[in-house]
């Protein structure tokens, strides 16, 4: 269970996020939807510790509020897949696999990966079904394998959360799907707690257990995903401010 | 008949707008060019009026190459050759760490500057100079050969990685930070990844390079084939100039291949 309590977010001068509460269960998929604008890479960024609220407190069951003794903790037990894969085009999909366990390793360490680590992310190849392509450059994949490859970097390190800021947003909607139902098998096979920044509401809808939906850096929709119907989506779409769901 | 506010009649009439505007920052610069070639005599046309006559006694002073002393060239050849490679390997290990240290992204402004100084006194003397000072410190040989190309190349190599990690795609870096990576591993594992096949083909390019410039630096003491060349014109013995700038040649294209099957073969290569 991931809980926020009043959580606000400043960015330089402007606050972006203001005051969100809510409660994410663990094992779970939540979407966050919303208006480009809105603050939601910016919680993706509070759910990973790369930002630290101004106010409020984000607490994870099993490591209590978020700060400074905990948060290295919490970051190894986190991973993210990006929109735009985040992958080095010259390696292969193992090399940019392996570097999901980068953190495991010295800088400075000249010495080859270990076996056990090269199997780790062999395996987490074969779980979104790209081992035949472990040994092929990325950049000569296709643009939904490569997000699988970013997905197996992520799954590499066992995380109990996984981010994903617009995963499917530059995959074709087949891929998208084939991702969906990866990340899905994930959530109930491994218990993971997955939340995906998303834009296209059919998805959320087909994909995720709930639905959160800011405006304005508010929370104008939090509720099962079978809830966020066309009077809800419009809350949270529509340009002048609305709170509550 | 047309109207002139229709889009594309509007697009051209920015489009020579916008000619017009540039018009006389183009004249400017191409009348500062010929100011600039000028000021260094080269339309000075009776200057050239000798030269076609010197130009063909020396090429017939030359001819036929004279070969005899041969096996005499073949020691300042492989000084030559060690000094340029040993120089730009100094060069490649010192320039790694001032690179890093140098790009903006990368360091901290109070690296960063002394880091971007070293780089710029290192590449703003020339290797020549470089050379005179290493003989007056360390004596003839190819040890000073050796240090001044590292000397010069250090400057050019760091700023050269420098620049190349600037433009490297932040985003696997970014990955690697929101997993909990330390800025040393982001370097390590995200940046010098994507970078190094750039790297190592300036790194190429330059030994290459260093290779000519360690004729250059022969002339001043530093040993190789420089300074065999440069004595053959002191001794007007032409014929075993042309001999040996013709071995120069063979040696340099030999090089030249040599680094186009390496970047060919290690830039394929791929290694985290």
């Amino acid at each position: 269970m991931i809980r926020l309590d009043n959580v606000s977010i400043r960015r330089g001068a402007s606050e972006i996020l203001h005051g969100v509460s809510t409660q994410i269960p663990t094992a779970s998929v939540t979407a966050v939807v919303g208006r480009s604008g809105v603050g939601k890479t910016t919680l993706l960024g509070a759910l990973n510790g790369l930002l630290r609220p101004s106010a409020g407190q984000i607490s994870v069951s099993g490591l209590g509020p978020l700060d400074d003794a905990c948060l290295e903790t919490h970051r190894r037990r986190t991973a993210t897949v990006f929109q735009n894969h985040a992958l080095i085009d010259r390696l292969s999909a193992l090399r940019n696999v392996l570097l999901g366990l980068a953190d495991t390793r010295h800088p400075l360490s000249l010495l080859p990966w270990p076996q056990a680590q090269q199997r780790q992310a062999a395996e987490a190849l074969d779980e979104v079904g790209l081992l035949q392509y472990a040994g092929t450059r990325v950049d000569r994949l296709s643009g939904g394998e490569r997000q699988r490859v970013g997905l197996a970097r992520a799954l590499v390190r066992a995380p109990r959360l996984l981010l994903g800021d617009e995963p499917f947003a530059a995959v074709d909607p087949n891929q998208a799907r084939q991702l969906g139902d990866a990340i899905r098998s994930l959530a109930t096979h491994h218990g993971m707690t997955v939340i995906l920044v998303m834009h296209q509401i059919d998805m959320a809808l087909a994909l995720a257990d709930r639905v959160i939906g800011l405006a304005h850096g508010q929370i104008a929709f939090d509720g099962p995903a079978a809830q966020f119907d066309r009077a809800a989506q419009a809350r949270v779409f529509s340009p002048s401010v609305s709170k509550g769901a | 008949m047309r109207l002139t506010s229709d889009p594309i009649s509007l697009l051209l009439a920015q489009e020579r707008q916008q000619f017009r505007k540039t018009l006389g920052g183009q004249l400017l610069f191409w009348l500062a060019l010929g100011v600039i070639i000028a000021s260094a005599g080269v339309f000075d046309f009776s200057r050239y009026t000798d030269m076609p006559r010197t130009f063909g006694a020396l090429l017939a002073d030359c001819w036929p190459p004279d070969f005899e002393r041969w096996r005499h060239w073949l020691r300042p050849l492989l000084e030559t050759l060690a000094m340029s490679l040993a120089g730009t390997a100094l060069a490649t290990l010192a320039a790694l760490p001032l690179g890093i240290l140098a790009a903006r992204r990368l360091g901290p402004v109070w690296l960063s500057w002394p880091a971007r100084l070293i780089l710029n006194i290192t590449r703003a003397i020339p290797c020549l100079v470089w050379g005179i000072i290493f003989v007056a410190a360390v004596g003839f040989g190819s040890l000073p050969g050796a240090l001044a190309l590292a000397c010069h190349s250090t400057g050019m190599l760091g700023k050269f990685f420098a620049e190349i990690l600037e433009h490297a795609d932040p985003e696997p870096g970014h990955a690697l930070a929101s997993l909990g990576v330390t800025p040393l591993g982001v370097l390590r594992f995200a940046l010098l990844p994507q970078c190094l096949p750039r790297m190592l083909d300036v790194v190429l390019y330059r030994a290459e390079h260093n290779v000519r410039e360690a004729t250059t630096v022969g002339i001043v003491g530093a040993g190789g084939i420089g300074l065999e060349i440069v004595t053959a014109f002191h001794l007007f013995a032409y014929r075993e100039a042309l001999a040996l700038l013709i071995v120069l040649l063979v040696l340099v294209t030999f090089i030249d291949q040599l680094s186009s099957l390496l970047r060919h073969t290690l830039l394929g290569a791929q290694r985290a």
